[in-house]
């Protein structure tokens, strides 16, 4: 049982996506036993529980935890109406799970869970475009929201509005410039628009924090052919050094790839990608 | 044209829908090169998550080729999961990818996964199959075979945690040392049948 509580416990803090193991925990070790002993845990992991549930279509068991929550905690709880909502929300019952959360966000417009999951619904019913824009009013109180940034990113891309995805992915550096991911994120935005100079610095600064991370390396890679490509056809001297340059970072990133693999992955995908390289060089 | 499907790139889709049921997904479906009629035989589970993003994608299908070319196979498929419950039409993201394939497979099918056909106790495909007619999409699922005991076979799978072993093209891109071809898969399927 301790076992199980503790892989709970490092799922909840390191907000990992696995409800279904989650549920599974639940049911092997946990749900049959007296979880007083835990102390206020319990209530955590029933939480935790119910969402999990929520999320793999388990109305049952969601059902039970909120009946266990909803004695020990009164009604009035915010937190308990809001796990009220969330099952009317995977009851697809929208209305119902709106109206608790208008009726919360009366008591309390700073409460930034309740209007995420407002958008949430407008999401989950398909209005993308009202959902940008109530994440677009959103972000202009909580402009700092990592999670907010990232989402309205992932709305964006859904669009097909590469150009304001990567204002987003802009936020997201200034807020976080450490983290190669945003950089990687930034990156790859950019090269589908097209726009391979820019990607590819990126990729390279993404690189430069997190050399293990295989996408900056492709993404040089890509970056560095296509731009050799579109100067192809030109003959000025500019180009030839254009040319030089572009071959010598395609060559670089291809030898590192190369190497990553020969360390770390299986002979016969090792070869799989050389020959991929080559064909991909030679277009 | 008329298509069928074998249980292991049956399986490997569903699993894929397994792994992430809360995200959109896609993969590429594989045929023998030869075949009169398009007999997936293998199945690609590419990305989760944001699909519209190119760079890795072209990474993907690059290396894809280079497996196909040593098994004499081509890419005749494209599987996509919308991250709405309730969408099953095909999108500009899949629409878009669907064109790059057919540049070299004009047969390619589009495979839209429904989610209303998901529990596989009651249904025995989880997916619209879709062709290119006259510059529009029509439903050709009639003219797809799936046998009855794929989704049997894919339940089973599922029901002993083999899609948390599922390796996608992202998984890959994360770690190198998982393996995108999913070998452990098509042993544990020659396994049991």
């Amino acid at each position: 049982m301790q076992a199980a509580v503790e892989k709970l416990r490092k799922y909840r803090d390191e907000n990992y996506r696995c409800h279904d193991e989650v549920l599974e925990i639940w049911q092997k070790h946990l749900s049959q036993r007296n979880l007083s002993s835990l102390g206020d845990e319990k209530w955590l992991i029933l939480e935790q529980v119910l969402k999990s549930a929520l999320q793999c279509n388990q109305l049952d068991v969601a059902d039970k935890c909120t009946e266990i929550l909803a004695k020990q905690f009164k009604q009035t709880s915010r937190r308990i109406s809001t796990l009220y909502a969330m099952s009317y929300e995977a009851r697809d019952d929208y209305d119902r799970a709106d109206k608790i959360y208008q009726s919360l966000s009366q008591d309390n417009e700073t409460d930034s869970t309740v209007r995420k999951r407002q958008i949430s619904i407008l999401k989950a019913q398909n209005k993308i475009k009202d959902a940008i824009n109530e994440l677009n009013g959103y972000l202009q109180l909580y402009q700092t929201d990592v999670e907010a940034w990232s989402e309205l990113c992932e709305l964006y891309l859904i669009e097909h509005d590469y150009a304001k995805a990567a204002f987003c992915a802009e936020e997201l550096l200034l807020i976080n410039p450490h983290n190669h991911l945003n950089h990687e994120r930034y990156a790859s935005i950019r090269y589908s628009q097209g726009l391979y100079e820019v990607a590819r610095s990126y990729y390279f600064s993404a690189y430069k924090i997190n050399s293990s991370n295989i996408r900056t390396l492709y993404g040089i890679l890509l970056t560095s052919m296509n731009l050799m490509n579109r100067n192809l056809n030109t003959t000025s001297t500019t180009s030839a050094l254009n040319r030089d340059e572009n071959l010598e970072y395609i060559s670089w990133a291809k030898d590192k790839l190369i190497e990553k693999y020969k360390e770390q992955s299986n002979q016969e995908l090792t070869s799989i990608v050389d020959i991929s390289l080559q064909n991909l060089m030679t277009g | 044209m008329n298509s069928e499907i074998n249980s292991l790139a049956y399986s490997k889709m569903f699993l894929h829908l397994a792994k992430y049921p809360e995200l959109s997904v896609n993969g590429v479906l594989l045929s023998q090169k030869s075949d009169l009629i398009l007999h997936f035989v293998d199945c690609v589970p590419l990305f989760h998550g944001i699909l519209s993003l190119t760079p890795m994608l072209e990474i993907s299908l690059t290396q894809i080729d280079a497996y196909c070319s040593k098994r004499n196979l081509i890419i005749s498929g494209y599987y996509q999961a919308n991250e709405n419950l309730n969408d099953s039409q095909p999108n500009l993201i899949a629409m878009k990818i669907m064109e790059k394939i057919k540049e070299n497979n004009p047969d390619a099918l589009l495979f839209m996964i429904d989610n209303r056909l998901t529990d596989l106790d009651e249904n025995d495909r989880f997916y619209n199959v879709l062709s290119l007619i006259d510059k529009s999409w029509k439903d050709a699922s009639v003219m797809h075979t799936v046998s009855d005991e794929h989704a049997h076979i894919a339940l089973s799978l599922v029901q002993r945690n083999f899609h948390r072993k599922l390796v996608d093209f992202d998984n890959h891109l994360d770690s190198i040392s998982l393996d995108w071809r999913n070998n452990q898969i098509k042993e544990e399927i020659d396994r049991t049948i």
